[in-house]
């Protein structure tokens, strides 16, 4: 029945049967659906073929087991999943790295062949916003639906494995599916089948194979367990030097602790302080301009909702009737200008609409929710405030409620939609990212970058007719100190943070201080000048020719200091992935071969940047 | 077994010359013909009014040369534009490839209508 049942397959490829506990060391049960489930007795439909499967585990949650002791780098796994799965050269659901030790003569390697783990608790299922993941009863496999994704990244993201793979050319997500094909028939995937040196297994989760002795869940280099529940387990007898490093060009390194567990490291490389401006651009370029503009017209609409509310009077429909409309319109027009960039980033943009699937579990999800919410009751309020013309036919108490109703919906919405865009980030897998420091910088950059736009409007518009009493920009000065100050005590707790949090965290802040570290000064001397300059705008009501310099210069410095803030938020992430030493698994082969041009050849597995 | 709303075998994965005989006379009978038109429309109308749903706000800005002085009124065309151009984009490949991907080729079985606008793949 199925494509993958050959005459005469070898005795080693199958799946032997086995008893197992009740439960997995994490406490869940083995069996994924008790006997009698709705699930049980349902067709994987693998190749629009409807049969069931006959492996008498089909409801058991299997594995992958790894002998370290035995893995000779060969490969082999690679190859045959790739084979198995056609894969172009620029994607590998199954990878091998490795780390080194000691020298030489007591030169150790540790080569580690990963793929997706199959989680009991899997992270990307959570976080993709179109549900394109599904923990399958059958065999407990994590299968990722490529027709459904619509190719955010955002799993590669959250996965502390690097399991799925982001195709920049075919514009979605593709991961390992435990070949489930090979196990309907009793076989073994295809990359264990391959292994040549018996390092590699798969069975029923917490069996122990034939020829192995420990099941641990840790092995230098691997993330920590706890943040996914992984089914796969390690064996690793030999003994290893007390510090290992990665040979990719993370500056990382795993280091034994007094329990005998390697702990990751920072790996400093005495690395000089650096602008390396080229490097702030990432593929992450169009979320830099999104987050800045989303945050930016959600303050600044705040500010003239809420400000004569609260005696801020600086722009409003009935002093300003020409241009309250227009910079409303004007808002409108940006924030569609950050929606129409943000859709552009997904591998298919055409597919926007699938962002909200997930509503219950992805944080993407709800924040495109979110930004939808507010930009459509920012809509309502601009035609209801901006066109009364259109609206003659309401009756008075209709339409002010509707303007009360909408300017409170953009409000709240658009506070909410701040939040959950800060939430895409806490990530464990991305200690850099998961610090309550970077809802600070968003709500930070809303109370800085909002009023910013509107202090500057009003002042252009004074400047126009002649006005010298610039004293509503004392008030608008002062959100706008309070906004960088908030963001200013954030990164310096972040900062703190990162000095003492894990390896990863370490080496994204010797990165900020070295590779980064003029740009990150330039950014933290800026933002403060700034706080300084509007403080001081706030309190002292500068002659008219004072106060243009201050409020330009301070402008200036604010925006190139969220700029260069949002660039190195991007830039300096650094995940808590598997060593991965060669070729496009390594951040510095990708430079290399996108600079020596090698990276047009198809061979070597680098796309051009072309996303 | 229930018959699928739409056929997951496409002409080109039949081998047999028999039944891919069997199936263009099926194919190209009036009644899927007139089922592949409707489909056409459905996809039209599904991402023409998700696609509203969504960007609505974008189709006011045209509507801010109300609140300029009279000399500005041409800006109506303008603004009107990047509206037009990024929706008929979307819409143009977004009925394309679902058209290419679930209608031409298939067979359109009773109830297609519903998995057309209610598939998680669409």
């Amino acid at each position: 029945m199925f494509k993958y049942q050959r005459p005469n397959e070898q005795s080693y490829a199958f799946l032997p049967l086995v008893n197992h506990p009740e439960k997995n060391r994490y406490g869940d049960s083995i069996e994924t659906v008790p006997e009698g489930h709705e699930l049980r007795g349902k067709s994987l439909n693998i190749n629009n073929d409807d049969g069931i499967g006959d492996n008498a585990n089909r409801y058991k949650q299997h594995g992958f087991y790894f002998t370290a002791d035995n893995c000779i780098s060969c490969h082999a796994c690679e190859a045959a999943c790739s084979e198995k799965n056609d894969l172009p050269s620029h994607i590998a659901f199954r990878s091998v790295g490795y780390v080194e030790g000691g020298s030489y003569p007591a030169y150790s390697r540790l080569n580690i062949s990963m793929a997706c783990n199959h989680c009991d608790d899997p992270v990307c299922l959570k976080g993709c916003p179109t549900r394109a993941y599904t923990k399958f009863a059958e065999y407990g496999a994590v299968l990722q639906d490529p027709d459904i994704c619509f190719g955010c990244g955002y799993c590669t993201w959250v996965c502390p494995y690097n399991a799925p793979q982001l195709d920049q050319e075919a514009g979605q997500v593709e991961k390992c599916n435990m070949c489930v094909d090979r196990l309907e028939v009793g076989l073994k995937p295809a990359c264990v089948s391959a292994c040549l040196a018996g390092a590699l297994d798969f069975g029923v989760i917490e069996t122990t194979p034939e020829n192995r002795t420990q099941l641990e869940t840790t092995i230098p280099g691997f993330p920590n367990s706890d943040i996914t529940h992984p089914n796969i387990r390690f064996q690793q007898t030999k003994s290893l030097p007390n510090e290992m490093k990665r040979t990719d060009s993370m500056p990382i390194r795993y280091e034994k602790d007094l329990q005998g567990e390697y702990q990751s490291k920072v790996d400093e490389k005495s690395q000089a302080m650096q602008w390396s401006f080229k490097k702030l651009s990432t593929r992450e370029n169009p979320l830099v301009v999104f987050t800045l503009i989303s945050q930016l017209v959600i303050g600044a609409f705040i500010l003239l909702f809420i400000g004569p509310k609260i005696g801020i009077a600086t722009i409003t429909a009935t002093s300003n009737p020409i241009v309250w409309p227009l910079f409303l319109f004007a808002l409108i027009s940006v924030q569609t200008l950050a929606l129409v960039l943000s859709t552009m980033h997904l591998g298919k943009p055409h597919r926007f609409y699938r962002a909200f699937n997930n509503l219950k579990y992805s944080p993407v999800s709800r924040e495109v929710a979110g930004i939808a919410v507010f930009y459509n009751f920012l809509g309502a309020y601009t035609c209801l405030t901006g066109l009364p013309v259109l609206f003659t036919w309401l009756p008075d108490a209709v339409l002010s409620t509707l303007v009360v109703v909408t300017g409170w919906g953009a409000t709240l919405s658009g506070l909410a939609a701040l939040y959950f865009m800060h939430a895409i980030y806490r990530i464990p897998a991305r200690p850099y990212w998961n610090h309550w420091s970077v809802l600070n910088a968003f709500y930070g950059s809303m109370l800085s970058l909002g009023p910013l736009l509107i202090g500057s409007l009003y002042f252009l518009m004074a400047m126009l007719v002649g006005e010298n009493n610039l004293q509503v920009l004392n008030n608008i000065a002062l959100i706008i100190a309070i906004g960088i100050t908030i963001e200013l005590l954030g990164l310096y707790a972040h900062a703190r943070y990162l000095k003492h949090h894990s390896g990863e965290s370490q080496a994204s802040h010797y990165q900020q201080i070295t590779q980064f570290g003029k740009t990150y000064w330039l950014r933290n001397i800026l933002l403060s000048l700034s706080a300084i300059s509007m403080f001081a705008m706030s309190v002292i009501n500068f002659e008219i020719n004072l106060a243009l310099i201050a409020w330009w210069a301070g402008c200036i410095m604010i925006i190139i200091a969220a700029v260069l803030g949002r660039s190195l938020f991007y830039a300096l992430v650094i995940p808590t992935t598997m060593p991965g030493a060669f070729f496009w698994k390594n951040k510095g082969f990708e430079e290399h071969a996108r600079e020596s041009g090698l990276a047009s050849r198809t061979d070597a597995g680098v796309l051009i940047n072309a996303h | 077994m229930r018959t699928p709303y739409i056929s997951s075998k496409k002409l080109s994965d039949i081998d047999s010359e028999l039944e891919k005989a069997v199936f263009l006379a099926s194919y190209y009978s009036k009644k899927q013909k007139i089922r592949r038109k409707l489909a056409a429309v459905i996809l039209l109308f599904k991402h023409g009014l998700r696609g509203l749903l969504f960007s609505w706000p974008l189709y006011l800005l045209p509507f801010s040369v109300l609140a300029m002085p009279e000399q500005f009124k041409y800006l109506f065309i303008l603004f009107l534009s990047p509206g037009l151009y990024v929706s008929f984009i979307i819409l143009k490949k977004g009925i394309l490839e679902d058209y290419s991907n679930f209608v031409a080729g298939h067979l359109l079985n009773d109830g297609y209508q519903h998995m057309l606008l209610f598939a998680k793949q669409l």
